[in-house]
């Protein structure tokens, strides 16, 4: 996907540092779902590569992470700080991932499905490269919860830009079910594949069809900022690398 | 306060572009080069609470 980002070296910055802020909770949540040591792991929307990191670090050096990412540029930083050897990135769509092979044990992702125009769509594609049981685990937010309280006057400014410019740019703001409108086409979509209990409790069985034999999920610790408005790199959630 | 302010303003700041693009605002409204240390000032004027996104994660098997 495209970052929104105008300064490539700002925005690589600040995934980064999104990543210090996300981590622990991306990471605990990869651990409850059941990573493990010895799994493949395709990373959805790797951006910087944080979650593809992560998960080479449940899965140890038995295991392999492979992060797609649309972005060449946001593909080059985070094999730039990449050491692992079992963590490869490759530029690829998300959305359809055309021409990345099946036999995941899981897939991961992070604020990219926000990005993404068909949700159900991507989790489909996704599903389809995960072994029989394997895992399907993402990490999204909701963008349209207040930034303070109270919210001082060029805070409620700086986020009717953002909410405004995102609804612009098609980029879903709200989480849940309760999020069906038509900008929030990849939020909404994601609700109805992952679980109709509202966004914030347990995800229920829904949507992808594939015959889901255990869901879970919850909230998660909400620091930061939703940043890709693309990826599990924070995966990081703009244009948005994810992840 | 200061680290959410900070990362805040940093990313809307990098955001500027696509704010202006679509015509929400103009980068001069914007101003992304001080948007951040604007929105610390902010803050700290009027003793909010200042709050991050919910998040939530999900899995399933197939």
């Amino acid at each position: 996907m495209d970052y929104f980002a105008a300064d490539r070296a700002a925005e690589d910055e600040r995934l980064l540092a999104q990543s210090r802020l996300v981590d622990p909770a991306t990471k605990r949540l990869l651990e409850a779902a059941g990573l493990a040591p010895g799994m493949r792991v395709l990373d959805l929307g790797s951006g910087a590569g944080n979650v593809a990191r992560l998960a080479a670090e449940l899965v140890g050096p038995n295991g392999a992470v492979v992060g797609v990412e649309k972005d060449p540029e946001a593909v080059e930083l985070a094999q730039r700080h990449t050491s692992a050897p079992n963590v490869e990135f490759r530029v690829g769509d998300a959305q359809t991932l055309y021409g990345i092979e099946g036999g995941f044990d899981a897939v991961t992702g992070r604020l990219i499905l926000l990005h993404l125009p068909d949700t159900v769509g991507a989790l489909r594609a996704a599903a389809a490269r995960v072994r029989p049981g394997g895992l399907v685990i993402m990490h999204e937010c909701d963008l349209g919860y207040l930034w303070a309280s109270p919210q001082p006057p060029l805070w409620s400014q700086a986020r009717a830009w953002l909410l405004e410019a995102a609804e612009k740019a098609g980029i879903g703001t709200r989480l849940g079910p309760g999020a069906v409108q038509p900008v929030s086409r990849g939020r909404a979509a994601w609700a109805t594949a992952a679980g109709r209990s509202g966004g914030r409790g347990r995800a229920g069985r829904a949507g992808l069809g594939l015959g889901q034999r255990r869901v879970g999920g919850g909230p998660t610790d909400g620091t930061g900022r939703c940043g890709h408005p693309g990826g599990s790199g924070t995966g990081d959630a703009g244009r948005t690398p994810t992840g | 306060m200061t680290i959410h302010s900070l990362h805040t303003g940093d990313r809307v700041a990098e955001d500027a572009r696509l704010i202006a693009q679509p015509g929400v605002a103009t980068a001069t409204k914007v101003a992304p080069a001080t948007l951040a240390t604007r929105l610390l000032a902010d803050a700290l004027a009027s003793g909010s609470a200042m709050l991050g996104p919910p998040r939530a994660g999900a899995w399933t098997t197939v």
